[in-house]
């Protein structure tokens, strides 16, 4: 679920070349507006939905300003069904109904997930990092770990995946992601290429174990988000990990 | 990752040494070089015998010099550049015999005697006049042998962009003085990333000395690895905008980013072609890192490699026709080499368990790249690629700092900017192609890694 969002944009560019228009996209602007304000319960669960709805608008708000008027359109479009999507999504993911239940109690009601506004990002709605949607400590996850330099799987990440399939066969309208990292040591781009092959390597074999392989998205995010900062063998070998969350699934 | 130039190349080959220097060079635009032939110089290695360069002090035409001191500004970063170079010596200014503003700035009204008493060889002579806001130069080239004016050139724009035109008139010292067989590179930018926040990266573009640092890419996400196109007007990145590494185009000047390649999974180390029409990254739509090509626009993908392991990080040979590339298909990652039109490939290196981040010259069989050594230090090595050495490595760095890292080549091929970690904090740095001069660009307080030097540019 949370990495089925796919950037549309090359269809988007073949889009607006056909239906080239010349005029600013405002019908569209107040819907995308609309609908990414009305994203109420998503954008609370910090979904990654929510996040890429509110950079489309903000993508498409900054074409505006450059009269790109086609290109606006196209993503002004594309924010609004996925900020529709994204709060329709999150209202039915009980996981999230939980997270929201969690912080009820708490006066006065919580904030909005932090948007950090950089002084050149020129907007409320900056973006934020995949990271997110990994490292929310609330959500249930599970961690598996590699040898330096290595991506295949040991014995107790076995049985932590065992575990996974079991979660995924008792909850067959739940989903998994798997985001593979590296210890900061190595080259940024090999790092990348490494950590897309440790979370290959937990989907292929949650796959020989009978899940579904459209129920399982990866990402590899190198050596940029570690677990823990710092130096030693210590550091590293909980950096080098992939880390495994059941989106969907039941309490 | 950078433009060849068949200008360099030409000079990389035949440019050996001081009789061939001395011989090709046409009498018409003789190197300020006197008989005893002093201007010695090779370039890609070997010894080094640098031109002593007098540069008198620039001093405003009329009246005295303005508050900001143009002309000392200018006469600094000039002799920073020619130090820079490798072929020239700017001597001390308190060993010249003439006082500041002595003399005029033709052949004419010049003691040549006095420059050649303190050793110079080349001198440069200029004024300037500031008009509010603007700056004009009038800054000579001249042979002290001979006594003759080499070249002239009047310069002109704002006052703060003084120091682009000084880094214009240095490269017309560099094609004066070898006759243009050289061309110098100080115009040239190198793009780095600058971590701005935990999950915050951007990408920053700075002059080849590291001033005038400015970001071009910054959306609060993590924006990696950049890599010139050839004509050096836009950056290919690779970035989480949108939560997964997506390789984007970014135009330099106007800050606009475009997507080319958002497949599912890595869109990573994204290299233009030599001759532009295709760019090659890193894919793994298929749960495996793959090498493709995508054409400028990122369509019509074409797949290179084909199997169970790792192929990630491809660079270019100058000519296009063969690929650099890191593959653990040996177990751990090694550099190969592949002409993507037969996909017929062979591997390049044997030596250490972890070798990485290929760079090709751009101009001549050299890749460099940064390995892991046996004491668990990464640091940067260069390969050769010709048929005779083919496969022979040589280190360039050793002892400074654990991890030296990202090495990418010069226009000129005849240094190497890295990032190294030597200080601290990650920062740029650059040496020459013999790993000697190594020095960082960046401030010691600012986290900078990734560095890619551009191509040359038009001045």
């Amino acid at each position: 679920m949370i990495f089925t969002l796919r950037p549309a944009l090359a269809t988007a560019l073949v889009v607006f070349a056909v239906a080239a228009c010349r005029t600013p996209p405002d019908k569209e602007r107040v819907e995308a507006e609309t609908a990414v304000s009305d994203m109420v319960t998503a954008s609370r669960c910090g979904t990654a939905e929510a996040t890429a709805a509110q950079n489309l608008l903000k993508e498409a708000q900054d074409k505006v300003n450059e009269k790109k008027w086609d290109e606006a359109r196209a993503l002004f479009v594309q924010a609004r069904d996925l900020a529709r999507q994204a709060e329709e999504k999150a209202k039915a993911d009980p996981e999230c109904a939980k997270l929201l239940a969690d912080r009820a109690p708490a006066p006065p009601p919580p904030p909005p997930p932090p948007a950090p506004v950089l002084p050149d990002a020129g907007g409320p709605t900056t973006n934020i990092s995949a990271g997110d949607t990994f490292d929310s400590s609330s959500a249930p996850g599970e961690t598996i770990y590699f040898a330096f330099n290595k991506y295949d799987l040991s014995a107790e990440a076995r049985e932590v995946l065992d575990r996974v399939v079991g979660t995924l066969e008792r909850n067959p309208q739940a989903a998994v992601s798997i985001a593979g990292h590296c210890d900061e040591r190595g080259s940024e781009d090999y790092n990348l290429a490494l950590g897309d092959k440790r979370a290959a390597a937990a989907k292929q074999y949650l796959v020989r174990r009978g899940i579904a392989g459209r129920r399982i998205t990866t990402a590899s995010f190198g050596e940029e988000q570690p677990a823990e900062t710092g130096s030693g063998e210590d550091v590293w070998a909980k950096n080098r990990r992939d880390e495994i969350r059941v989106t969907g699934a039941g309490p | 990752m950078i433009r060849p130039l068949a200008l360099v190349a030409a000079l990389v080959i035949t440019l050996g040494t001081v009789a061939e220097v001395r011989a090709q060079t046409p009498p018409a635009a003789a190197p300020a070089a006197p008989a005893d032939g002093r201007l010695t110089f090779e370039v890609g290695g070997g010894t080094l015998t640098r031109q002593p360069v007098a540069i008198a002090a620039i001093r405003p035409a009329e009246g005295r010099p303005d508050a900001d001191d143009l002309g000392a500004t200018f006469g600094a970063v000039l002799a920073a550049d020619l130090e820079f170079s490798g072929i020239f010596e700017p001597l001390d200014p308190r060993s010249f015999v003439e006082r500041p503003g002595e003399g005029g700035i033709t052949a004419a009204t010049i003691d040549f005697g006095k420059w050649a008493a303190v050793g110079a060889l080349t001198l440069v002579k200029g004024v300037y006049k500031r008009t509010g806001d603007k700056v004009a130069f009038d800054v000579r080239i001249f042979d002290v042998g001979k006594g003759a004016l080499v070249k002239g050139e009047k310069l002109e724009g704002p006052a703060a962009d003084v120091r682009r035109l000084a880094h214009v008139f240095a490269n017309r010292v560099v094609s004066a003085v070898t006759a243009g067989r050289m061309r110098g590179i100080f115009t040239t930018k190198i793009a780095a990333v600058k971590r701005a926040g935990p999950k915050n990266k951007e990408i920053w573009i700075m002059d080849y000395d590291g001033f005038n640092a400015r970001k071009v890419v910054s959306n609060g996400a993590l924006n990696l690895l950049p890599t010139w196109d050839r004509d050096g007007r836009n950056l290919y990145y690779t970035s989480y905008l949108r939560g997964k590494p997506d390789l984007y185009r970014v135009d330099v000047q106007s800050g606009q980013s475009v997507v080319i390649s958002a497949r599912s999974g890595l869109n990573t180390t994204g290299a233009p072609s030599p001759d532009g029409r295709n760019v090659a990254l890193t894919l793994s739509i298929d749960d495996n890192s793959e090498i493709y090509l995508l054409d400028p626009a990122g369509q019509s993908p074409r797949r290179l490699t084909d199997n169970t392991w790792i192929d990630t990080d491809p660079t270019w040979s100058p000519d296009g026709g063969r690929i650099a590339f890191v593959s653990d298909q040996s177990g751990g990652p090694q550099l190969y080499i592949m002409e993507p039109a037969t996909r017929m490939t062979r591997r390049l290196t044997y030596a250490g368990n972890y070798n990485v981040s290929p760079s090709w010259a751009p101009a001549d069989e050299l890749v460099a790249f940064s390995a892991r050594d046996e004491f668990n230090h990464f640091d940067i090595f260069t390969v050769s690629t010709a048929a005779d050495t083919f496969g022979d490595i040589k280190r360039l760095t050793q002892n400074e700092g654990k991890n030296n890292e990202n090495p990418s080549f010069s226009p000129d091929g005849r240094f190497v900017a890295f990032a190294s970690d030597r200080r601290g904090k990650y920062g740029v740095y650059v040496m020459t192609i013999d790993g000697t001069s190594q020095k960082p660009i960046t401030p010691p307080d600012a986290d900078y890694t990734a560095p890619a030097w551009s191509p040359l540019f038009g001045d």
